[in-house]
């Protein structure tokens, strides 16, 4: 008889095999899952979902369907999405099954958005597709909160009831239980049972379902050990009350699960913020666009148009795709890409991207790039990537996990076992063997990086920092290279007149009402710097501007003109390139067609940032800026703020490659900016910070953010960061060494109720007490409102023990 | 601190001392052996109330770091959304602690932790810890009109207990 082959990703039986990576896969989808999802995530993910990988298989479907009928769009809310792969998955299938025209599958919102094709399929059908993976699916919006108000609704009820639990459990910790006469203790026993169940059952059910799946998959993860945990002790908890026994662990059960539950969704805060990012960049990009079609137009999706359709972009149009530009001229303002204050004047031939805008002229667009393979669409890609990844530290811990628990299981087994064999009763070993498992469940190894996270969030804000991402401060450790980029962060990243040779107040009123019929940046900034000297702008009597060449307006009779600084009378020409050379635009000014004066417009530098650099400086720190503007501009910057190293002319891709370039020499890179074009380089660095008052999705793809655009607290931002890492460090390992003292106290026999639950807390109390440093509150802090708790309690105790 | 705040706590504590006071400990005593369970259970109420009196007092600052944590845990939401969130959590708070009422007006159990005294001491200071948990409660409800919790809880407490024990209240 021949044995087939099992597929590597569903299991079953591979008629013909086909191989990838070395593995045999049954089908082309199993094949193309594990290509995409890859060893490490199908292993999480067989150990993390209820998952029915027999579903992946092909379904003996229709050919792919065009969109030539109606095409509706379905919404389904998920359940039980646990992990980003789950979400792959989900995605994965729903795109296979017939019918379908498309997914987007939202892990943090609990969402799935389908196009269908009403005829081939319907939405139970969809949501059928998805329930036979082991996901709850059902159509309309998802919740408020969605997966994460579910988590938070269990978190909320698990503290209030093991709360409860705790403060009911004194006489089962005092060693009073026993003596109770029956009813009392009953009753206790009752009311500890009644609150624990649900804490256990309802809002530590997603530890029971994972850990369900790890005994399915042979996989031991942390879901295992903890509902091993709390299950044992409640489980010998209902026995125990049952028969009047004395020792409860009600409390150590529900305690458990409450702990567990906060790291759970003090890491969700980190995924939810990753979905953000792809949610912003989708805005950023016109959603349709106009496209020519012989001498008509047509009006058609963004996901519709493909390479080689020519778009119609009208002033104040942003751009769907990437493409060069076949006939028309406009400034383009592409400062979401290049960083570039000052729109460029884009004609034939030149290169555009999606998500610009033409400001002031009609463009037509032959598209080569669309969708994600634009250069929006990459960096969105990148982005998501990137904030996806879990952190170092936090992976160090589920590393750990991942051997910790097989080694407890068969620490407990062995206990148990050991005991019987040495000749006490069952029900005595029995427990001894759930105490090690209660003893061992990792509370603080759990909690141990969100909270350091956590405290580390408040004492930055109070900084003015915001966190964005959870693991932020582990990347940031050891941080020796710092990247500035200039327009935004190490300027204030505005047009302002700077200088007017010669500084003629009649010749600048002349200029600001020509220029006052225009939206250029250019122009609001030479009106806006007449109107800062206090002069009077009129109105002109006409008005004409020339895309990308300047513009001319008849004002009081006289004919004014401003344009690009060439071809100037020698003097004005010389001042105009001495203006230049510091980096500034340079206008010319003609006046009844004769050159009269030459105006400088540039960015200035923010207050503070001199000194902010010195500061980094002195911490043994390389500073360099960088920049998508011109050499002259990156250098006066540059000098500006004392920085001795710069780069200029540096693409969003190149300023991310700069990063992993360095990061690449072993240098630890944290990227300061304010851009979109900065976003990519910002997700790239060991350490991202967003200027505040800088675009949504710059504050979104970093991993910090300074709310007030100031670099002053840069410095102290990095300082926090060191220590963030150490009190981290510190944590986990009290949490391994806990466990290495407590178990073997357990396996001994030592570990009674009072005992156990006292070393959990403790435990965790530690860790918590750590946490806190980071918000400035060292020991010597917290002895005045430790003291005057204790103080307050003692007197209580006092009160209620002599009774006056 | 403030002096009222100050003024508030002291009172708290004044109460709490005249609610274990040893007279009234030895007349509760008597009445738990006869089987009289509302004697104990308004000297419980009394230290339940000294608890309220001092949450009422910590209360803006209880909850302000309630807030804070609900900042941590809800970093998307709105500040209406961790409004209900933490009002929520209140509710369930006040629910959880008149629930356990319940268990301090068995005359058996009351008998037991006459005879126990660190027993007794320890229940004295949970009942004065769920007062202190229940006063940031209504203020987190309640915010300016915490207060109105000085009544509330006392009269549904003893709802609680005169539904619970009617037939063997007093002797």
């Amino acid at each position: 008889m021949a044995v087939l082959t099992p597929c590597h990703l569903c299991g079953r039986p591979a008629r013909a095999p086909l191989a990838a990576a070395g593995r045999p896969f049954c089908c082309a989808g199993c094949r193309d899952l594990f290509l995409v999802l890859g060893e490490e995530r199908l292993a999480e993910l067989r150990s993390h979902g209820d998952l029915d990988f027999a579903a992946l298989r092909p379904e003996p479907a229709a050919p792919p369907a065009e969109a030539e009928g109606e095409v509706r769009t379905a919404r389904l809310a998920l359940d039980g999405l646990w992990c980003a792969s789950c979400a792959v998955l989900v995605e994965h299938v729903l795109r296979r099954s017939p019918g379908v025209l498309g997914a987007k599958v939202d892990p943090a919102g609990a969402t799935a958005e389908v196009a269908y094709d009403p005829a081939a399929t319907a939405v139970p059908d969809l949501a059928a597709a998805v329930a036979r993976l082991g996901y709850g699916a059902a159509e309309g919006p998802s919740p408020p909160g969605g997966a994460g108000g579910d988590l938070l609704r269990r978190l909320a009820a698990a503290w209030a009831l093991a709360l409860s639990v705790m403060m009911l459990s004194v006489p089962v910790w005092s060693g009073y239980l026993p003596a109770m006469a029956r009813g009392p203790r009953l009753a206790f026993a009752a009311v500890l049972w009644a609150l624990a169940t649900p804490a256990v059952l309802w809002c530590g059910w997603p530890f029971v379902r994972g850990a369900w799946a790890s005994v399915r998959s042979l996989r031991p993860t942390m879901d295992l050990l903890v509902a091993l945990g709390s299950l044992s002790a409640y489980g010998y908890s209902v026995w125990a009350a049952l028969r009047g026994g004395p020792r409860l662990y009600f409390d150590t059960s529900a305690m458990l699960v409450a702990f567990l539950l906060l790291g759970r969704a003090l890491e969700r805060g980190t995924r939810r913020r990753a979905s953000d990012v792809t949610r912003l960049l989708g805005g950023l990009a016109a959603p349709d666009a106009a496209v020519r079609r012989g001498d008509a137009e047509v009006r058609l999706p963004s996901d519709r148009l493909a390479p080689g359709d020519v778009l119609v972009v009208r002033p104040g149009q942003a751009l769907a795709a990437d493409g060069i530009v076949r006939a028309g001229r406009s400034a383009v303002d592409a400062s979401a890409l290049t960083g570039e204050a000052v729109p460029a004047d884009m004609g034939p031939g030149d290169r555009v991207y999606a998500g610009s805008v033409a400001i002031d002229g009609r463009l037509e667009v032959a598209v080569d790039r669309v969708g994600a393979a634009t250069v929006l669409g990459q960096t969105a890609e990148a982005l998501r990537a990137a904030l996806q990844a879990s952190g170092r530290w936090q992976r160090l811990a589920d590393r750990a996990v991942a051997v910790f628990v097989p080694v407890v299981l068969a620490i407990g087994a062995a206990t148990g076992a050991g005991w019987l064999a040495a000749g006490l009763p069952g029900g005595t070993a029995l427990l001894r063997a759930v105490a090690v498992l209660v003893i061992a469940c990792p509370c603080a190894l759990g909690v141990a990086t969100p909270l350091a996270s956590l405290a580390a969030a408040r004492r930055l804000a109070r900084l003015g920092v915001l966190l964005r991402r959870g693991d932020a401060l582990e990347r940031a450790s050891g941080i020796d290279t710092v990247l500035l980029d200039k327009t935004g962060t190490v300027t204030a990243g505005a047009l302002r007149l700077e200088a007017m040779a010669p500084d003629d107040p009649e010749l600048l009123a002349l200029a600001a009402a020509a220029e006052s019929g225009s939206a250029h940046p250019l122009a609001l900034a030479v009106v806006f710097g007449a109107e800062a000297r206090g002069l009077a702008v009129a109105a002109p009597e006409s008005f004409r501007e020339h895309p990308g060449a300047g513009v001319e307006a008849s004002v009081g009779g006289r004919r004014v003109a401003l344009r690009a600084a060439r071809d100037l009378p020698p003097p004005l020409q010389a001042t105009a390139a001495a203006m230049a050379e510091t980096g500034a635009t340079v206008l010319a000014l003609e006046v009844d067609g004769v050159p009269r004066a030459v105006l400088s417009l540039g960015d200035r530098p923010r207050p503070g940032a001199r000194a902010a650099v010195a500061a980094l400086r002195a911490r043994g720190l390389d500073v360099r800026l960088v920049t998508g503007d011109a050499e002259a501009s990156a250098a006066a910057a540059a000098q500006e703020a004392g920085i001795a190293s710069y780069r200029a002319r540096c693409a969003p891709d190149a300023k991310a490659a700069l990063v992993e370039e360095l990061r690449a020499q072993g240098r630890r890179v944290a990227f300061v900016g304010d851009g979109i074009n900065d976003a990519a380089a910002l997700a790239a660095a060991d350490l991202g910070l967003a200027m505040g008052g800088g675009a949504d999705l710059a504050l979104q793809a970093g991993a910090l953010t300074l709310v007030r655009p100031d670099l002053g607290a840069l410095p102290a931002v990095l300082d926090v960061a060191r220590q963030t890492r150490a009190v981290i460090r510190q944590n986990l390992t009290w949490a391994l060494l806990y466990n290495a003292l407590a178990v073997p106290a357990a396996v001994l026999g030592y570990a009674q109720p009072v005992v156990a639950a006292a070393a959990m807390v403790f435990s965790s109390a530690v860790v918590l007490g750590n946490a806190l440093r980071l918000l400035g509150r060292g020991p010597a802090r917290l002895w005045v409102p430790a003291g005057a708790v204790a103080a307050a309690a003692a007197a209580l105790w006092a009160l209620a023990w002599w009774r006056l | 601190m403030t002096a009222r705040a100050a003024a508030g706590l002291g009172l708290s504590l004044g109460v709490y001392a005249a609610a274990v006071l040893g007279h009234w400990q030895a007349a509760t005593a008597a009445a738990d052996a006869l089987g009289c369970a509302l004697p104990r259970a308004v000297q419980d109420q009394a230290v339940v109330f000294a608890g309220l009196l001092a949450g009422l007092v910590l209360g803006p600052a209880l909850t302000a770091s309630a807030r804070s944590l609900l900042r941590g845990l809800l970093p998307e939401a709105g500040d209406g959304a961790r409004q209900g969130a933490l009002r929520g959590a209140a509710a369930v708070a006040l629910l959880l602690t008149l629930a356990t009422t319940l268990l301090w007006v068995r005359p058996g159990l009351d008998r037991f932790l006459d005879a126990h005294r660190p027993l007794l001491v320890e229940v004295d200071l949970l009942l004065y810890a769920m007062g202190l948990v229940d006063g940031a409660a209504w203020h987190a409800l309640l915010d300016r009109d915490a207060w109105l919790g000085l009544l509330l809880v006392p009269a549904m407490a003893l709802m609680v207990l005169s539904g619970g024990v009617v037939g063997r209240g007093w002797c």
